[in-house]
């Protein structure tokens, strides 16, 4: 389960640290897929493929997209989902802070820059 | 909540070189920003899949869940051909200059999503039932451990000690 957790952590952290790139944006997408998955196995809680391939799409329009204008309005489609999203993220990060068992040299990787995410890792230690 | 324990005898050891190269692709998975990640998961389930105890482990705990694993594993193994067919679109859109071709591309790329978005989270949890089942599961990433793009492969045995336990994996 660390190994999840982890991901999860470091797809935020990618985000967080440019959180207007696409390709950070797509990482913190990998981390809510990573999120649903979890909660669909474990907490038998369902998702949407509808969901999910929306966001692709929404995605794959913004690179296609050549207008500038057409992308400003598309990326901020993108900044409301992820907003929408975030929450489940941070979520499952708190629900699963207790099995959280980071030792010393894992600060080498600055997590704790993670916008949100600070509480969870200072708690665990 | 319903938490595998990682002392539990379905916890399934797994060896160290297995451990270096699903940790490689991880480390791939936490460096590179691009649209492959769901690539680099299906690298790196496609490891643990392989390794036949904690896939039969796997397959247990999915059907004990009621999940159907032959559908799971079917879209799993049709990820390939698929993924092949949207990246080669990708790159065609993005060398594309005639803007009616380019949006034609794009439809032809969405008509895609709907069936890789449901084998994406095939992928996923496949990939997490996996890791669930061996003790590759309480390993943190180490994304400093791949230096750049050429050389993110796993050390290879004589580059270094790998009979030392988990010590030897960083």
């Amino acid at each position: 389960m660390f190994i999840i957790k982890d991901m999860v952590l470091k797809c935020l952290q990618v985000y967080n640290d440019k959180p207007d790139s696409l390709g950070s944006i797509q990482k913190f997408f990998k981390a809510y897929s990573l999120v649903l998955g979890y909660e669909s196995l474990i907490n038998n809680k369902p998702y949407r493929v509808s969901e999910i391939s929306m966001i692709n799409k929404i995605l794959q329009m913004y690179r296609a997209t050549v207008n500038d204008d057409m992308k400003i309005q598309i990326m901020s489609i993108i900044k409301k989902t992820v907003d929408s999203k975030n929450k489940v993220v941070h979520t499952f990060l708190e629900d699963y802070s207790d099995d959280m068992s980071f030792d010393d040299d894992m600060f080498d990787l600055d997590m704790v820059y993670v916008e949100g995410c600070v509480g969870v890792v200072k708690e665990s230690v | 909540m319903n938490k595998i324990n990682k002392n539990d005898e379905n916890i399934v050891q797994l060896p160290t070189v297995v451990k270096q190269m699903v940790l490689n692709v991880l480390a791939e998975f936490m460096q590179k920003n691009d649209a492959d990640d769901i690539e680099r998961l299906y690298r790196a389930s496609q490891m643990l899949y392989a390794h036949k105890e904690i896939r039969d482990k796997t397959n247990t705990y999915l059907e004990k869940k009621g999940l159907n694993v032959d559908d799971l594993t079917k879209k799993y193994l049709s990820f390939s051909p698929l993924y092949l067919k949207l990246k080669n679109l990708r790159q065609l859109m993005a060398e594309e200059k005639d803007e009616k071709i380019k949006s034609r591309y794009s439809n032809e790329m969405n008509k895609y999503f709907i069936k890789l978005s449901s084998i994406e989270m095939s992928i996923v949890e496949l990939f997490i039932s996996l890791v669930l089942h061996c003790d590759i599961q309480n390993t943190p990433i180490r994304s400093a451990y791949i230096k750049d793009s050429r050389d993110n492969r796993f050390p290879f045995p004589h580059q270094q000690n790998i009979g030392g336990g988990d010590e030897s994996v960083f």
